[in-house]
């Protein structure tokens, strides 16, 4: 399905931007939605939302905008960030 | 334990757009067009590259990348017509080529050697439309077997191509597939696409195609 393989590749860039080992504490993932770029938000969001629900990941919140134009964009990532000792 | 926010806006189809510039100076390098072939299954797509390979095989030296969700089937059959066939992207359940793809059977052909290339996409209207695989311009075909509206149906597609075959003419006495009314519609949708009406069985209309190629492709002069 093409939106999975979009979906794929939105993990990938997750990967990317803070490292395998932070995946798992990733909480939230934004994207933005074209609304020429053909991709169904919908879908796109499943997708994510089985991919975010597994390991390296572990549960990370989806947030979906849908803005005028053609890209599809990861917009950003909130990550947990270790503060001093709890 | 606090949250911090990384701003990334980042194209998810940065990566293959990159990947795709790159196969396209590459093939640009080495004076090679590439034409990246979609349909939906079963227009003959593969029938028409096995035809085309045949008659132009002395002329032209041809390679192709094939794309296929499961088997070897089509590069089974490709590979009879040309040595140069790279690899057989078995995807394994992916629904479309990508660039990486593209770019990493680029590095199994000896592209000084390649006068065009064909790459074979996964049988698909929709996915392929938004995969740039670096190519020189994508090719739709599709066959008087389907419904005479599969332009307006996948508009995106038939906008992306740069030429239409419709295949399977040999069909026509026995379908009540109305050609005029088909390129209509493919015209209502992108203007500018160039037709070739064939059949890949009889090799009725190829003669046009072969000339289409020619003019794109690097003749070696001499041997």
């Amino acid at each position: 399905m093409h939106e999975f393989s979009l979906a794929l590749e939105i993990c990938r860039i997750a990967e990317d931007q803070v490292g395998a080992a932070a995946l798992s504490r990733v909480r939230e993932v934004g994207v933005t939605v074209g609304r020429d770029s053909g991709v169904e938000p919908d879908s796109l969001e499943f997708c994510l939302d089985v991919l975010l629900g597994e390991p390296p990941f572990r549960g990370a919140r989806v947030t979906m905008e849908m803005v005028p134009g053609e890209d599809l964009r990861v917009s950003y990532l909130e990550v947990e960030h270790d503060g001093p000792t709890d | 334990m606090t949250v911090r926010r990384i701003e990334v806006r980042e194209r998810v189809m940065e990566r293959n757009d990159a990947l795709a510039a790159g196969v396209r100076h590459r093939l640009r390098e080495h004076g090679v067009p590439a034409f990246n072939l979609v349909s939906s299954p079963g227009s003959g797509k593969t029938a028409l590259l096995e035809r085309t390979l045949q008659d132009l095989g002395s002329e032209l030296r041809m390679a192709v990348v094939t794309g296929d969700v499961q088997t070897q089937n089509d590069a089974d059959r490709i590979a009879r017509w040309t040595e140069r066939l790279v690899h057989a992207v078995v995807t394994g359940g992916a629904c479309h080529l990508d660039a990486r793809q593209v770019d990493a059977a680029l590095d199994g052909l000896e592209l000084s050697e390649v006068d065009l290339l064909f790459i074979e996409n996964v049988g698909n209207l929709v996915c392929p439309a938004g995969w740039d695989l670096g190519e020189t311009a994508k090719v739709v075909v599709f066959s008087v077997t389907e419904g005479e509206d599969k332009p307006v149906k996948y508009p995106a597609m038939f906008r992306a191509a740069r030429c239409a075959i419709l295949n399977k003419m040999d069909l026509l006495p026995h379908l009540s597939f109305d050609v005029d009314r088909a390129v209509a519609f493919a015209r209502e949708v992108n203007p500018e696409l160039e037709f070739f009406f064939t059949s890949a069985l009889t090799g009725e209309g190829m003669a046009s195609w072969y000339d289409f190629l020619r003019s794109h492709a690097r003749t070696r002069a001499g041997a």
